[in-house]
């Protein structure tokens, strides 16, 4: 048997194209159907990301033409009249109420909305303190008539603020009431916007 | 002392974890080993240095073990193991990590083709001598070519001569992209050098050299053969020669930043008066460099011989092989210590059991060992061994 | 801005670069091109071009921002989407701290440090969604992308968690996930977005610090500010076309 000095070499070969044409054909089947090869991203990923839920609704989802301001729920359309007048008006209900998926599931409500009354709520945004921009109102037991009353920083503060509308005093709370005006213009602050 | 006037240590909150740890620390180190250890044996193949005939075949065996086991700390690493082909299947070309996978695998490729060739004859006799499975097993490793004849054997060692040059350009690719994954991240200023490359592969080839020297003389050690002193001497001269660049590029890069006195020093500085002052300034650049450089240099100009030789070259070689260990240590995890913040250090937790802890790397770093060990066992290595003259 | 010219020879130059890496491989071949979802066919420029502004001068650091993004994102504990720093400059160097990201606002600092303040304010922080983002270059497999839109996003199907993207970014905003065990970071609430309402920071902030809207849009707050040319980014030496624009923001401020 004469045998070539280089069949080794060719049976080698032939083991490596296999080995390579196996890779590509695999590689071919396991790259996934959606890929973009331009920008280099898979496209599905994109709607999976939107299916994220969502857990915070905005105040579009409280008032507007949500739940809070249906006449069943009157009072707390009066309290969205008076955060829309005060120098509230800016803040998210969910800021202190929690997060909408705590409180509405499905279109249904399956908890009550929380209500802190507590200082350290108020404090978070309004305790002193030195790196805040000077003209953000912070508590201080010297001015705003707080020297007045010796309100100190235990004090309650729903005691005399209401916090849908802080400058309006507790004592004047009733008067407002009778004035019930819809005006929730604190939903968005920028234009909204559709992928 | 905190860098950039900075009154109080701060990292930005996300950095309180150091996201790689010794897993990216020992792979780098052991894809050096295998770079190494192959330009050994193309130091023969290529550039026909006699001296290194006997530990060629050794140097591409030793290789080959890194080899199958530096893919390993990637593994351990990942967050996602099973999706590493990926890395394969969509490599996304403008980044220096896709490129391991074909770098390494083609690598990998080629040092398994060189050791078919370099082992054939080997095979072949095996084939025809035993029996039973094990015999399938020598035949299949032979693709069912049983006759070595002295043609074929011409075509192997130009076939072998040829794979061993290509292997040095690209052994310089697989580990100097090593250095590019590091050397090209701007964010960190460790890093973000160009000469990163060049020092990864010199000190790859410099742990090569030093650990073959180790596991050569462990083997005459234990087998109770004569050493061969020339080879050592030898290779103690190639392992200085590599030294001094690797050690003169890695104290450049210090020297250069301290200069330059640049926005990088700000942060640099710091560092290494503080959480790198033991590992790197104490460690790595005072005892495992100067040390070994003047013990190598001995070596070199005044020749020592026999017992001397011996012990010199393995002390040199042992601290050779734990520096690049530490040099891996500190870019890998000295680099992220730095916040990007500018403003602090985070601090490396040391781990024991974790996935990324002290043991797996131990045993990862002790399984190419073992892999030699059983390699051994079924093909001769070191050239002196009855078969291997051809 | 950059001539028609040098920008068609910096996409030739891309494509030279990326076709020597794309030869050194040995087999990269183009994989059908899938059409894109939204606004990405061809030469058309998409609807939407997304910008962040963030006010330093009106944060007040309560912390809502934090809490509303670990809240809408489920972000595990010590790992932060966005975070606010307070920094306080003073004669002899700078005090920057973020408790636990100032997810629970700010105790005051001491009175000694408050006493030596030239300076002090709160930087609130988020992914920049950099039109040259290094995290996006550096992913080995694609995982990370920059949507038509302006969003820089995690393919967490895709993702193999080898933290390359977090060790690029230059701003530390990327993480790995201890939970799901990948690459994350903010989405600008990309979910939240795409169905008409502002990220959640935005959403929540009570001092309007933070912005969201479309460049393209020219009566958007955040096409306002970049028309107005006061703004910085975070590093601008990093290069990286941040997206996200600082109002206000101080030399001290990396």
């Amino acid at each position: 048997m004469n045998i070539s000095p280089r069949s080794h070499i060719y049976r080698l070969i032939v083991l490596l194209v296999i080995v390579v044409v196996g890779f590509v054909a695999v590689r071919g089947l396991a790259i996934p159907s959606s890929w973009d090869s331009e920008n280099f991203y898979r496209l599905d990923s994109l709607e999976e990301l939107k299916l994220q839920p969502m857990h915070l609704g905005g105040n579009e989802s409280c008032g507007g033409a949500s739940c809070h301001d249906q006449e069943r729920v009157a009072k707390h359309k009066t309290q969205l009249a008076t955060v829309g007048r005060g120098s509230h008006k800016g803040l998210a209900c969910e800021n202190c109420h929690g997060p909408l998926s705590a409180h509405v599931s499905d279109d249904k409500k399956v908890a009550s909305a929380v209500i802190d009354r507590e200082n350290k709520l108020c404090l978070n945004c309004h305790a002193q303190l030195v790196s805040r921009p000077k003209d953000f109102p912070q508590f201080d037991t010297e001015a705003n008539g707080h020297w007045y009353f010796d309100v100190e920083i235990t004090k309650p503060c729903l005691d005399c603020h209401s916090p849908h509308n802080p400058r309006q005093m507790a004592a004047k709370k009733d008067k407002s009431k009778k004035q019930p005006k819809a005006t929730s213009e604190q939903t968005s602050t920028n234009g909204e916007v559709q992928l | 002392m905190l860098p950039n006037e900075s009154l109080l240590n701060y990292y930005f909150p996300n950095e309180a974890e150091v996201h790689w740890s010794l897993m990216i620390v020992i792979y780098p180190y052991i894809t050096g080993l295998v770079a190494g250890a192959f330009v050994v044996s193309s130091l023969y193949h290529v550039f026909q240095i006699k001296a290194f005939e006997n530990i060629s075949r050794f140097a591409l065996v030793a290789a080959f073990c890194f080899g199958l086991f530096a893919a390993v700390p990637l593994l351990m690493h990942l967050g996602q193991p099973f999706r590493a082909f990926n890395i394969f299947f969509t490599p996304h070309t403008t980044s220096a990590m896709s490129v391991f996978g074909f770098v390494y695998s083609s690598y990998m490729i080629l040092l398994m083709v060189e050791l078919w060739l370099v082992y054939r004859e080997h095979f072949i006799q095996k084939a025809k001598e035993t029996k039973g499975m094990a015999g399938w097993v020598w035949k299949s490793l032979t693709l069912g070519v049983t006759e070595y004849t002295p043609e074929a054997a011409r075509v192997d060692h130009k076939l072998t001569t040829f794979l061993a040059a290509l292997g040095i350009p690209w052994a310089c690719f697989l580990h100097g992209y090593v250095g590019f994954i590091f050397g090209s991240v701007k964010a960190n200023a460790w890093w973000a050098t160009p000469l990163q490359p060049i020092i990864f592969l010199m000190s790859a080839i410099v742990s090569g050299i030093a650990m073959l020297m180790l596991m050569y003389a462990f083997i005459r050690w234990r087998t109770k053969k004569p050493y061969d002193f020339p080879m050592i001497q030898k290779l103690m001269v190639f392992l200085w020669g590599f030294f001094i660049i690797d050690f003169f590029l890695e104290a450049l890069e210090i020297i250069y930043v301290a200069y330059e006195h640049g926005h990088h020093w700000s942060v640099i500085g710091p560092l290494l008066s503080g959480p790198l002052y033991g590992t790197f300034l104490i460690v790595q650049l005072l005892v495992l460099s100067v040390i070994p450089f003047l013990i190598l240099g001995y070596i070199t100009i005044f020749k020592p011989w026999g017992r001397l030789l011996l012990y010199l070259a393995n002390l040199a070689s042992l601290m050779l092989v734990l520096q690049v260990l530490f040099m891996r240590f500190n870019v890998v995890v000295g680099g992220q210590l730095i916040s990007k913040s500018d403003r602090g250090f985070t601090e490396f937790h040391w781990e024991f059991f974790a996935r990324e802890g002290v043991l797996p790397a131990i045993i990862i770093l002790s399984a190419p060992f073992v892999a030699f060990y059983v390699i051994s066992r079924f093909v001769p290595i070191l050239g002196d061994a009855p078969e291997a003259k051809q | 801005m950059t001539s028609p010219s040098s920008n068609a020879r910096r996409v030739f130059l891309q494509k030279l670069l990326a076709g020597s890496a794309a030869a050194g491989l040995f087999m990269v071949y183009r994989h059908p091109v899938v059409a894109a979802l939204t606004g990405d066919d061809g030469d058309k420029a998409p609807d939407h071009d997304f910008a962040f502004v963030v006010d330093i001068n009106r944060c007040i650091g309560c912390g809502q921002c934090v809490r509303a993004c670990n809240v809408e994102n489920n972000v595990p504990e010590g790992q932060f989407r966005t975070w606010i720093e307070r920094y306080v400059v003073t004669p002899s160097g700078v005090h920057i701290d973020s408790p636990q990201g100032g997810m629970n606002g700010f105790d005051e600092v001491d009175e000694s440090l408050a006493e030596e303040a030239l300076n002090t304010f709160f930087v609130p922080k988020l992914c920049n969604h950099c039109a040259e983002a290094p995290c996006i270059q550096v992913c080995p497999v694609g995982a990370t992308y920059r949507s038509p839109e302006g969003f820089v996003l995690v393919d967490s199907e895709h993702c193999i968690g080898c933290s390359y993207c977090v060790q690029a970014c230059p701003y530390g905003v990327r993480f790995i996930n201890h939970e799901k065990r990948i690459a994350d970071k903010c989405t600008w609430c990309y979910h939240r977005v795409s169905k008409g309402k502002l990220p959640a920071c935005v959403t929540v902030c009570p001092t309007q610090a933070r912005l969201f809207g479309d460049l393209n849009d020219p009566n958007s707050a955040v096409a306002k500010v970049r028309q107005a040319d006061n703004w910085d980014v975070l590093k601008p030496e990093a290069h990286t076309e941040s997206m996200c624009l600082y109002l206000g923001l101080q030399r001290v401020v990396v």
